[in-house]
């Protein structure tokens, strides 16, 4: 296996406080696991809000890569290409 | 009589202080804090300085504890909330119940899944007791209707008593 590919992390709104308000994260990953693995590792504090104690992604959030849920390709076994874009996006309901 | 009359409510969309001085003839009402969010316990502690504490339920980002020192002018998280091991297996649905501990900065929290977790700086830090979350029957235990939680926890000097949902009291 080669070396990570870099992708972009786009942090929504109300987890920009767990990571200095930054809205986008640039991490070097094989995986979307690897790279909830590297956030574990370098943002303990966002990571907590997008997983839970078990490593499990939260419920009630989604990650994208580029246009494609996760949950519609390989989970987050999915593989990363350089230059992707990861996109956690809270899910929205309402009556 | 007290000088101040301080409340707090825990709602749906998040915890509201409620002020009044002595005649208490009207209340002020400040918030909501940590807007949006469930808040299924709040805290007075008056203990040294007073302090107010609320558990915010957040569906999508998981659980905070919130801690007011100013009487609740404003919230700040704590510096974590309570969390089960990581090869425990069971993750935090939910927080139910705060108490104040026995000294100055001790705290317990009880939550869903039924479990218990004691804090002795203000709730920066937090262990699982393992007493009652690891009870022999702890994996067997079923839900009531709230659903499978530690709902209530009363002290009584060095006695805690803790109530699951379901099930008998716990001391």
């Amino acid at each position: 296996m080669g070396p990570a590919p870099t992708v972009t992390i786009h942090v929504p709104g109300p987890l920009r406080t767990y990571c200095a308000g930054a809205a986008q994260l640039s991490i070097s990953a094989h995986t979307v696991r690897a790279a909830l693995e590297d956030l574990q590792r370098s943002q303990s504090a966002l990571y907590r809000n997008v997983c839970d104690e078990t490593g499990t992604l939260r419920r009630h959030l989604n990650v994208f890569v580029n246009s494609d849920n996760v949950r519609d390709l390989n989970g987050v076994d999915t593989t990363l290409a350089p230059g992707d874009v990861v996109t956690i996006l809270p899910a929205v309901s309402g009556g | 009589m007290a000088d101040r009359i301080i409340l707090t409510i825990g709602t749906k969309k998040g915890v509201f202080v409620a002020d009044a001085a002595k005649p208490r003839r009207s209340f002020a009402l400040r918030g909501p804090f940590g807007p949006g969010i469930p808040v299924y316990s709040t805290l007075i502690d008056t203990r040294g300085t007073p302090r107010l504490y609320a558990s915010s339920c957040n569906p999508f980002f998981g659980m905070k504890v919130l801690r007011s020192t100013d009487m609740g002018k404003s919230f700040t998280e704590t510096k974590s909330a309570p969390a089960f091991p990581k090869d425990d297996g069971r993750a935090l649905v939910n927080i139910w119940g705060l108490e104040a501990g026995g000294d100055k900065k001790g705290l317990w929290c009880g939550v869903e899944p039924a479990s218990l977790f004691r804090s002795l700086d203000g709730g920066d830090s937090w262990d699982l007791v393992p007493g009652i979350s690891n009870h022999d029957h702890a994996r067997k235990w079923q839900p009531g209707n709230g659903g499978l939680c530690m709902h209530t926890i009363i002290r009584d000097g060095n006695r805690v008593l803790g109530h699951l949902n379901g099930r008998p009291l716990f001391e």
